[in-house]
């Protein structure tokens, strides 16, 4: 556990220590923006007929507090690696990789949250979206959602390890993909059929789900209409188990392997 | 004089040759940046299919797929540059040798401009296949041109603020990741820049891509009407702003470099 709280306070530092912080603070509000700024002017100008606004524009912001954790993770390793050089430190102390991985990762996922809650302060009263919140859902759903985006983080970290030339536009592509067809822009109704049902199992499906009737008290579309929310909760859980293990299994085998090959301190200058 | 350009022109071959040369070497680098660029494309397309609007938008969508390239490679491979080679501790090198400055920069942006081009055409190819979408090839020469003047103006903005970059490190880095997604909004790259209203596109329109865009967009999609200004005006205001990037870029190199030389501060890592 001190690993753990340690590895957030460094994840903090990383994070706010380049200014002051009330200027942390304002930037703390604006950078989600830019995750649903899209949304808003694409929804406004031509979508108003539609009512689908409420529906993109939870959906992408809970997609942006799952992406900041798994780019977060996967950054990382080359980020300590190269950048800073501290990765082969972080192997000989005693906190293991992978508790150091999920510390770091928790605080961008705490602050992205704290995005979330400080824009849809002004979004909800403007824009008049549906607004009822289920607490409990919305608790257990952000626990739920950030064992899901850390264990897809872990296993793009665990290839990281073992690789000194991948770049992050590789995460770029595995997880623009997953924004595609996880419903989060638009209904994935929208694809031909066998899309539109391979959507369901991508695995931020369920949770952006589940947070969207969570703090909207609504179904907004037909996709996973007939599923309750009650089974998207579990759909959720199951998909945080097993994620986060085989996350947790991956880069338990990635370290070992990387401490072998000697890629913990290789850098490249790539 | 002669000796100069020469120098210059060495320097500039030599930092194109890595960028083109270098990010090749990897086939993972440039699949996944082609399958991340057609992944955007794809989101918008269906995106504007489930909001019902007319085919053109496909059109329109596929050209920004196939500029946002460029943009991110300004952003991250020019803009940010500087910075980076000062974190790696190659910055006090290049600044002691007898190289300038701007000639690594020029090079940098020719040859990031290089290799980002075969991306970029990936995407368009993946684009025009798969949502089977119809360009008019009438005005292609002139189409041709606004993209280069349009490239020339891009790659300028990215000199202006690698300077700026280097000059506030982490706290610039963070910038061009906040202003990332709001620039490339901005910018038009996957809706007619038109419907930001006059304030906001008064503002977008510093950003290259904004006006470049809407001119190819008329030039080579037929039917696309929600137009900024004519392109011959468009192409003019990208030749003025290029132009103008182009001064500050070199006033601002020179003060950079001289504050470098004088306090030995600013090239140093993690400052």
């Amino acid at each position: 556990m001190r690993g753990f709280l340690a590895s957030m306070y460094i994840g903090l530092q990383i994070e706010s220590n380049w200014t002051r912080k009330w200027v942390w603070l304002l930037y703390l509000a604006a950078y989600p923006i830019g995750s649903f700024l899209a949304v808003i002017v694409l929804y406004g100008v031509f979508g108003k007929e539609t009512g689908l606004l409420p529906y993109a524009l939870y959906g992408t912001i809970f997609y942006y507090s799952l992406s900041m954790v798994f780019f977060d993770m996967a950054f990382s390793v080359h980020d300590d690696r190269e950048h800073y050089q501290t990765l082969k430190y972080i192997f000989l102390s005693r906190t293991s990789y992978l508790v150091y991985l999920c510390g770091r990762a928790a605080t961008r996922y705490l602050i992205a949250i704290a995005g979330i809650v400080l824009n849809l302060g002004w979004l909800v009263p403007v824009l008049h979206l549906p607004f009822h919140p289920n607490w409990s859902y919305l608790a257990v759903g952000s626990i739920l959602g950030y064992l899901v985006a850390s264990g897809l983080g872990l296993m793009v970290a665990s290839v990281f390890l073992l690789t000194i030339k991948l770049d992050v536009d590789v995460v770029d592509a595995l997880f623009g993909g997953m924004f595609v067809l996880s419903g989060a822009l638009f209904p994935p109704t929208a694809f031909p059929a066998v899309i539109a049902k391979i959507a369901e199992f991508v695995p931020m499906s369920p949770f952006i789900e589940l947070m969207r009737r969570a703090v909207s008290g609504q179904v907004l579309t037909s996709f996973l209409s007939t599923t309750s929310t009650l089974e998207l909760l579990g759909r959720v859980a199951l998909l945080a188990i097993i994620l986060f293990g085989i996350g947790s299994i991956l880069v338990a085998l990635g370290s070992r392997q990387a401490q072998r090959k000697g890629y913990i301190d290789v850098t490249t200058a790539f | 004089m002669r000796k100069q350009l020469l120098l210059f022109l060495r320097t500039l071959n030599a930092r194109a040759y890595v960028r083109i040369f270098g990010q090749m070497r990897e086939a993972t680098w440039v699949i996944a940046s082609v399958i991340g660029g057609f992944f955007t494309m794809t989101t918008y397309i269906y995106l504007y299919r489930t909001l019902g609007t007319g085919s053109e938008f496909s059109g329109m969508v596929v050209l920004g797929g196939f500029m946002t390239p460029f943009f991110l490679n300004v952003l991250w491979g020019v803009a940010t540059q500087l910075y980076w080679e000062k974190e790696m501790g190659n910055l006090e090198l290049m600044l002691v040798s007898p190289a300038p400055l701007s000639a690594f920069l020029v090079g940098l942006s020719v040859g990031g401009a290089m290799h980002t081009m075969l991306r970029a055409l990936a995407v368009l190819f993946f684009g025009i296949v798969v949502f089977k979408v119809q360009f008019t090839v009438l005005h292609l020469g002139w189409a041709l041109v606004v993209f280069v003047v349009t490239l020339f103006s891009m790659y300028g903005l990215g000199i202006v603020f690698s300077s700026l970059f280097l000059y506030h490190g982490r706290d610039a880095w963070r910038t061009a990741d906040l202003v990332m997604e709001p620039t490339n909004v901005l910018s038009g790259s996957y809706f007619p820049a038109r419907f930001l209203g006059i304030g906001l596109l008064g503002l977008a329109a510093l950003i290259p891509t904004t006006l470049g865009l809407d001119a190819l967009r008329q030039l080579l999609v037929p039917s696309f009407t929600p137009i900024v200004l004519g392109w011959r005006w468009e192409l003019l205001a990208l030749l003025v702003l290029g132009l103008i990037f182009a001064v500050i870029a070199s006033w601002a190199l020179r003060s950079v470099e001289y504050k470098a030389r004088r306090d030995a501060r600013l090239t140093l890592r993690w400052q």
